[in-house]
């Protein structure tokens, strides 16, 4: 009870010096609270940016079709795997898909597109499709409907009801096939890719245009909990009614977010080992000013029989004060800027990664784990800091340093 | 003269705490010169990759033709232009292109490509496409002996068509009066490989694409390259003021969304910096302040035998601006091969990061004077700032009772 006392008097003595050491772990908590809610944020934009706007969380497909999305790979019967994922409580909603690369011309212009023939109803549960209408309608389920990119439609010229005509061919004759359509909505997702790449129809006009029964490429499933979507013992993935299916999550379709991820996830690592390396420097070095300061102090104190573990103990808890007042004003500063940020968000300007457009203000969302997690691993690090100091102050020898003193 | 020994023996006074400041400084010193070689390096890296691949230094098209891309929107004068482009001593290479979009047809299947025209001896000048040949022969603008133009093609259309060298390609397209363009094509060679931008394009002679699109010698494009790549910019500019009549971009507005998305990363990485300049200088102020106060008698001391107040600040500031040019010269022997290793080797990531359309996937640093030196003169600048305040406190102090000082 002492030593606590003493400790924490000890801090107060020279409070210029425990205001800036106190500052400068403060600092580095506020930091990195604030660049892990950065990172996680967008992480969760981007994540949510590829599975909530058309991939799905995750897909059933012919095995070998995301190669080169050869139309030919189809999953011709898909009635058994819709029952299945129709009694899969786990799955929120699925969307079968016709995906056929194809020229789409109006009176002005022409160009490539992916055109996907999609279930109406489904769809909407599925992905953003009915909620990136920007003008027009969308798909009711008649045959001559087509919901155009924002940014092709602007390259053919063409606005709601104009007529576009799909150049294609039938995928297992492979004769050339020609419809009309008449443009009856716009959409806008955000990213150049989507929307200047893709065009939309029914899905039973598809199927019947490109001659393929019931067949689709694609079913892309969204979860009830989105954080099953990578386990690999989900029923969907394991029980496939054919050897030449395929059903993979969201992070194995994209190879590439998942290296991304990695890397934030790794960028934050290092920055938070740097930090913690510069706090600790300053730990060490304002700890040690401390001690020289009270070299000849401590060596009375050993004199008159305070223990070596007695003086390591001293220091350690005067650590551990300087980490808890740092503490205490580094959640106070973090949940002020917080405040600040979640309303504002933070400015970097507009990005692209991995087909994501994320907005120009970055949502910061602060979690109740942060204020717990790391704080924690802030004062440990501290003490792990104090062990060099604390371990030089228990040997002073009292004999010598009473005299270097003097 | 006096002065600066006296600065420097004071720093071995207490070896201990320089030895931990110099980290310290050291430490950020390193950080910061790592982090601006590696985002100078990095993008430097990939910018070079895809202005040398496709996009060029600059490109010219019709106005309007990169909002609308229609076929009869070409550039005509083009011995004018070509005359320019040899005069204009800061352009070292250009190539017309013509570009469209078709339906191709192998044996069997059909799928929607690119076709861009080329003139085969120039295109090689601005981009590495003969490097590029996966297998087959470069192509010539000659037709065989049957009439038919050579076509190389990208390694997804070789794939899903299902051809090979040799074989036919049949190309159906929009002509320049909206007529249908069609035309076969002799497949001479596979360019790049499944990555690769132009897996989905044909390539075509210059003249057997104006023949196919019903155009004269017209084209819709100059790439160009330039021979001060960093100064693109103001080039374009200058550009755009002799050729009005036509618009004139850098790839900084080609690939908008890369470089939205660059600047937007590099402003991030700003904020990082300063965080960690002010982090290490928040603990050198610490230690500055500290050996200040220690010496505080001392300074009285000389003060009453005649040191002017001004000499206690230079004292205070040299201490200081000579600790931090032993950490970075210490930190030099450090970084400068670490710095060399990611200059000539690099990271490579397992998979390419799609940054808002260009592939990103090796780390590279850079390794210039600037690198190193920007980051200098900053710490430097920050360190003499730094050790103002402790030294206006020094000088301020009256003899009396800075000798009465406990």
């Amino acid at each position: 009870m002492l030593m606590i006392r003493q400790a924490w008097r000890n801090i107060f003595r020279n409070i210029r010096r425990s205001v800036l050491t106190c500052t400068l772990i403060a600092s580095s908590l506020v930091v990195i609270i604030l660049v892990d809610s950065i990172i996680n944020s967008m992480t969760g934009l981007m994540v949510k940016g590829i599975t909530e706007t058309i991939e799905g969380e995750a897909q059933i497909y012919h095995s070998g079709f995301r190669d080169q999305y050869d139309p030919e790979l189809y999953i011709s019967d898909p009635k058994s795997i819709i029952s299945n994922l129709d009694s899969d409580n786990e799955i929120k909603s699925y969307a079968s898909r016709v995906i056929v690369p194809s020229m789409i011309g109006s009176s002005y212009n022409s160009d490539g597109v992916v055109l996907y023939g999609v279930d109406a109803e489904k769809e909407s549960n599925t992905s953003r499709l009915q909620s990136a209408v920007i003008e027009g309608d969308y798909l009711s389920g008649s045959d001559k409907e087509l919901i155009l990119g924002r940014l092709i439609a602007e390259k053919l010229e063409v606005g709601i009801g104009d007529r576009i005509v799909i150049t294609s061919s039938e995928i297992n004759t492979n004769q050339m096939i020609q419809e009309l359509f008449r443009v009856s909505g716009i959409v806008q997702f955000g990213p150049k890719e989507l929307d200047e790449g893709f065009a939309f129809i029914n899905l039973s006009t598809a199927q019947r245009m490109f001659n393929i029964g019931e067949g689709v490429h694609q079913i892309a499933i969204r979860f009830t909990n989105p954080e099953l979507a990578n386990s690999p013992d989900l029923d969907i993935y394991k029980t496939l009614p054919s050897d030449t299916l395929e059903a993979k999550g969201w992070l194995a379709l994209q190879p590439g977010l998942g290296a991304m991820l990695e890397m934030t996830g790794l960028s934050t690592l290092i920055m938070g080992a740097i930090l913690f390396i510069l706090a600790s420097l300053g730990v060490v070095n304002s700890i040690f000013m401390s001690i020289y300061e009270r070299t000849y102090e401590l060596a009375v104190s050993k004199a008159i029989g305070t223990r070596p573990s007695g003086i390591a103990s001293l220091v350690l808890l005067e650590g551990l004060f300087l980490a808890l007042i740092s503490c205490f004003f580094g959640i106070i500063i973090t949940v002020i800027l917080g405040i600040f940020l979640k309303e504002n968000g933070l400015s970097l300007g507009v990005m692209e990664f991995s087909g994501v457009a994320f907005p120009d203000n970055i949502p910061v969302i602060l979690t109740l784990d942060q204020f717990v997690n790391f704080p924690f691993y802030v004062v440990l690090l501290t003490l792990v800091a104090a062990i060099y100091p604390a371990i030089f102050a228990a040997r002073i020898v009292p004999a010598q340093a009473v005299q270097k003193a003097l | 003269m006096l002065i600066l020994r006296m600065a420097f023996r004071n720093l071995f006074r207490q070896y201990r705490r320089t030895i931990l400041t110099g980290l310290s400084i050291g430490g950020g010193y390193i950080v910061f010169v790592l982090s601006v070689s590696l985002v100078e390096g990095s993008y430097g890296n990939v910018i070079d990759i895809f202005t040398k691949d496709s996009v060029g230094h600059i490109q010219i098209h019709r106005k309007s033709y990169r909002e609308k891309p229609k076929t009869y929107l070409t550039i005509d004068n083009r011995k004018e232009l070509e005359e320019l482009f040899y005069k204009e001593s800061q352009i070292i290479s250009f190539t017309p292109r013509v570009l469209s979009m078709a339906l191709a047809y192998g044996k069997e299947k059909s799928t929607p490509v690119k076709v861009l025209g080329i003139d085969p001896n120039l295109e090689a000048d601005v981009t590495r496409i003969k490097e590029k040949i996966f297998t087959g022969d470069y192509f010539d603008s000659t037709p065989n002996a049957d009439g038919y133009y050579k076509a190389m093609i990208g390694s997804s259309i070789a794939e899903s068509l299902k051809i090979n060298i040799g074989d036919e390609l049949i190309l159906i397209g929009q002509g320049a009066e909206g007529s249908i363009a069609n035309d076969i094509f002799i497949v001479s060679s596979i360019v790049g490989n499944e990555n690769s931008f132009d897996k989905m394009t044909v390539y075509l002679p210059l003249v057997a694409s104006q023949s196919f699109l019903s155009l004269s010698d017209e084209v819709h494009q100059y790439a160009l390259l330039v021979n001060k790549p960093k100064r693109n910019l103001e080039i374009a500019a200058e550009l755009q003021e002799t050729l009005s009549n036509l618009d004139v971009a850098p790839w900084q507005r080609i690939e908008t969304t890369f470089y939205q998305t660059m600047q937007a990363d590099r402003k991030g990485n700003n904020y990082t910096l300063i965080l960690i300049v002010f982090l290490v200088f928040v603990g050198v102020l610490n230690t500055i302040l500290m050996s200040v106060l220690e010496r505080t008698k001392e300074f009285g001391v000389i003060r009453a035998i005649g040191c002017r107040p001004s000499k206690l600040i230079l004292l205070i500031n040299l201490e200081t601006i000579f600790l931090t040019f032993l950490s970075i010269s210490i930190s030099l022997i450090i970084v400068i091969p670490m710095i060399y290793w990611f200059a000539n080797t690099g990271l490579l990531l397992s998979e390419p990061i799609d940054m808002g359309g260009v592939m990103f996937q090796h780390m590279r640093g850079e390794f210039s004077l600037n690198v190193f030196l920007k980051p200098m003169i900053i710490v430097f600048i920050t360190s003499f700032l730094v050790s103002l305040p402790p030294g206006f406190r020094a000088a301020r102090m009256t003899p009396k009772n800075a000798m009465d000082f406990n």
